[in-house]
């Protein structure tokens, strides 16, 4: 064991390899689209490298050993000994992907290799020229030209008092490959009866077929420590007892199982040769990494403004402790200073959250080229504004929604190319991913070049489901609507790419839940365009002061339309107690803030209020309030954190009075309403 | 649980403070500060013991009036009402109690497990029962007191472990 205690540097190792494969998989689909440009090649060889690096330095030898073979690959690549062709490209991303579930494992602590992994392997092993080197692990290097080796081994009865356990030995041949116990036996001198048998004794022997190309110190390094206390015969094993298919590249597959037991090892052996093709992700333990890297210059950023900072306080105390009212100006001056410092500061700590679209963008190009083959469409990806910044906790999960719409448009937008060919559209369907700002809000969009959205078959398909009457009138906003409505699919049979239940619906719930709106232009035979908006930051939000009784509640301007002032008149009465007033060619039901949230010497006549009137999932309400105070950028705290979650809340603020206000959950608060109805 | 220590008995330190008149103590380890009454906001949908949130340097605070949890009435909030801060598990909650005494030391082996008695309050936030100079502490339970009402209530749906025990 060393002295430092490298499980300290495990995360960044993580984080590193993970970049690292990033790096390859860009690096490789760059590859595939046909550039063979050395640079690419050296940096998928050095990602690669770093991670077997990294890998073995920590410990992690399953990874280490894959990527090992994966490297021998890349180094012929590197020295133009072996073209990229698609199937190189294809068979080392993956190898990318396999890596990344390996990682995941062991950064779950869970067994990392697996089946897959060890016939991914064993492909990649097929793949490397017949040099035999190539095929063995890292730490050998000169290699006999055996494709295996014959080890008889009898135990001596005292074997076991020296300390020493079969089992241990297995496991250590198991490092250099394939064992196979081909027979066990007792050996002579074992007392005839079971009385005379004596526990601490071994009497056992076994014949083992190794079937790994290494060379006969490895072995006999393994048996170094039973010098006399075993009888062993080790003989080069002759290639043709070996299955067919145990060629010296593949003979290390099972190295990555250690921990198997030995004898289910032996016998499942045989089995792990059937490649498998898909590395499927294990949903991984919640080993999300919460660390984030920050640029330099930001920090730096930070560390001047929080000078001036201290320079502006050390002024102001300086006036403070001896004021004239002659020194009104400067203390104004001084003040107005801090404020600018302190907004600054927010500023810029704010934008250490902030990180660039680009880390979703970039899984695009691997996804389209996948689907791309799946569904045998061309298509041409374009990314614009990846460098848009929006919240790290944004960030991470946009990235399903926004996976679900590039698949939709691949899957049911753009046509085939037969199709497209057929209404004058050039073959190659375009795919536009657009990230921008927009005031507080960053907008992602989705268009693509194919049919737009069918509208007989939305209709069709929604009458069908009763979501629609038959013979109402929709318009075309309406008709867009619907594919956002639960349980709607018009995929006329399911794919693994559609029809998984998983729909339009959920993508704007999942938007909606980051405090965003998602929404959908088509024109027909042109395209549909599909645009996500979404706030800067979820830990901060524009808000309406209002006042109900001796509270304040802050509303979120985001789902504020208007907010005014009835009359008397215009507050209509409807069957069941409920109240509604006439708004934009619509009557709104009138919620009353004090009655939700039951709070006492509240204004309770509609007249001497003010109704917010505020829009939640395309459904309007009025909310009674008794006055508005001002507009303010609250910071969000949790209620959580020290309680507990309250219905129609969604976490509470600080004001510049050092009081608390809590922030009005809309979506909650429609919901208590209807269910108030309800009961 | 009350096992005593051979040399040295094991001294707890606990915040002693009053309530309708009698006297209870907080481990003074899960105390985090002691501070006047102010003005809570209050937080819909919450049991009437719980008075509201309070902001503590930046930390979202709920604050019960423990008189309200006990099901006593609260007369006043005035200047001398106090509120302690606990923590349990790193969650911040805050008591609203009638002032605070003295912090004492009580042997843990002096720890007398609660009897059923009829006083004010329900014996299930007690720890235990201590005495001090001849007056009698009831240690509370801090862990509980900040429990959700549904735990609570599944609580005293089930039979003790000990009933269980002598039925069968």
């Amino acid at each position: 064991m060393s002295a430092v205690d490298l499980t300290q540097f495990h995360k960044t190792f993580f984080e590193e390899s993970h970049e690292g494969l990033d790096a390859m998989e860009s690096a490789l689909l760059a590859l595939d689209a046909g550039s063979i440009d050395t640079e690419l090649v050296h940096t998928i060889f050095r990602s690669a490298h770093s991670i077997k690096g990294g890998a073995a330095t920590f410990g992690f030898a399953d990874v280490a050993a894959f990527t090992h073979v994966a490297e021998s690959l890349l180094e012929e690549v590197r020295s133009e000994r072996r073209a990229v062709d698609p199937q190189l490209v294809d068979m080392l991303l993956r190898s990318v992907d396999c890596l990344r579930v390996m990682l995941r494992r062991s950064s779950a602590g869970q067994p990392v290799a697996d089946a897959e992994s060890d016939a991914l392997r064993a492909e990649l092993l097929r793949l490397v020229s017949g040099e035999v080197e190539a095929a063995s692990p890292p730490t050998t290097d000169t290699v006999s030209a055996v494709s295996g080796w014959k080890i008889d081994f009898s135990a001596l009865p005292h074997l076991l008092q020296t300390g020493n356990d079969p089992l241990r030995l297995f496991r250590e041949l198991q490092q250099l490959g394939r064992l196979e116990v081909v027979r066990v036996f007792l050996v002579e001198g074992t007392p005839a009866t079971l009385a005379d048998v004596d526990p601490a004794q071994c009497y056992m022997g076994w014949e083992l077929h190794l079937h790994a190309a290494v060379a006969r110190a490895d072995i006999d390094a393994v048996f170094d420590w039973l010098d006399g206390d075993c009888v062993l015969d080790v003989s080069p094993l002759p290639t043709a007892e070996a299955p067919a298919q145990d060629t010296p590249v593949q003979a290390t597959d099972t190295t990555a199982a250690p921990q198997a037991d030995v004898a289910a090892q032996a016998v499942v052996a045989g089995a792990t040769d059937t490649p498998v093709q898909v590395v499927r992700e294990t949903p991984a333990a919640s080993a999300e990494t919460s660390s984030i890297r920050v640029d330099i210059d930001k920090i730096d950023g930070l560390i001047n403004m929080m000078g001036e900072l201290v320079i502006t306080q050390s002024m102001l105390s300086e006036i403070g402790e001896n004021f004239q009212l002659s020194q009104l100006a400067i203390l104004r001056e001084g003040l107005a200073q801090l404020e600018r410092n302190t907004r600054e500061l927010q500023e810029s700590v704010m934008r250490i959250r902030m990180l660039p679209i680009g880390s979703i963008f970039n899984r695009f190009p691997r996804l389209v080229r996948d689907l791309e083959r799946k569904l045998d469409k061309r298509v041409k990806l374009e990314l614009h504004g990846e460098h848009t910044e929006l919240d790290k906790t944004v960030l991470e999960k946009i990235g399903d929604p926004l996976v679900h719409l590039v698949r939709n448009a691949i899957d049911h937008g753009l046509e085939s190319p037969s199709r497209r060919k057929a209404v004058g559209k050039s073959e190659t369907g375009t795919l536009k991913l657009n990230a921008y700002h927009e005031g507080s809000n960053i907008v992602v969009q989705i268009s693509d070049d194919g049919a737009g959205l069918n509208r007989d078959a939305i209709t069709a398909k929604a009458l069908q489901n009763g979501l629609i009457g038959a013979g109402q009138n929709l318009s075309d906003a309406e008709v867009a609507d619907l594919i956002f409505q639960p349980g709607f699919s018009t995929a006329a049979h399911a794919t693994d790419l559609s029809g998984r239940g998983v729909g339009m619906d959920v993508v704007r719930r999942n938007v909606r839940d980051l405090g965003g709106s998602v929404s959908v232009r088509s024109v027909s035979g042109k395209g549909s365009t599909f645009t996500i908006a979404l706030p800067l930051t979820l830990a901060i939000v524009d808000g309406l002061v209002t006042a109900v009784g001796g509270e304040r509640y802050i509303v979120p301007l985001i789902s504020i339309v208007e907010s005014l002032r009835l009359t008397a008149s215009a507050v209509r009465k409807v069957a069941g107690g409920g109240e509604v007033f006439h708004f934009r060619d619509a009557y709104l039901p009138i919620m009353r803030l004090h009655r939700s949230f039951a709070c006492n010497e509240a204004v309770t006549e509609v007249e001497r209020g003010i109704v917010v009137v505020v829009e939640e999932d395309g459904r309007r309400v009025g909310l009674l309030v008794d006055d508005l105070l001002g507009q303010q950028q609250a910071v969000v705290k949790s209620l959580e954190a020290h309680y507990r979650r309250v219905q129609g809340i969604s976490g509470a603020t600080i004001l510049s009075d050092g009081s608390v206000a809590l922030i009005v959950d809309v979506g909650g608060v429609v919901h208590m309403g209807r269910q108030s109805k309800v009961a | 649980m009350y096992e005593s220590n051979q040399d040295t008995a094991l001294q707890l330190q606990q915040l002693t403070f009053s309530l309708a008149g009698e006297e209870y103590g907080v481990d003074i380890l899960a105390v985090r500060e002691i501070r006047g009454w102010s003005r809570v906001t209050r937080i819909p949908q919450t049991p009437d013991y719980l008075l509201g949130v309070l902001n503590l340097r930046g930390a979202i605070v709920p604050i019960m009036d423990l008189r309200m949890r006990f099901g006593l009435d609260r007369e006043s909030y005035s200047e001398s009402t106090v509120v302690i801060v606990i923590a349990v598990e790193e969650r911040l909650f805050g008591i609203v109690v009638d002032s605070v005494s003295d912090v004492v030391d009580i042997d843990q082996a002096a720890i007398k497990p609660v009897p059923d008695m009829g006083v004010v309050v329900d014996t299930r936030y007690l720890k235990g029962l201590a005495t001090h100079v001849e007056r009698m502490v009831m240690l509370l339970d801090v862990e509980k007191l900040m429990r959700p009402e549904d735990v609570e209530t599944l609580d005293a749906a089930l039979p003790s472990v000990q009933e269980v025990e002598i039925a069968a």
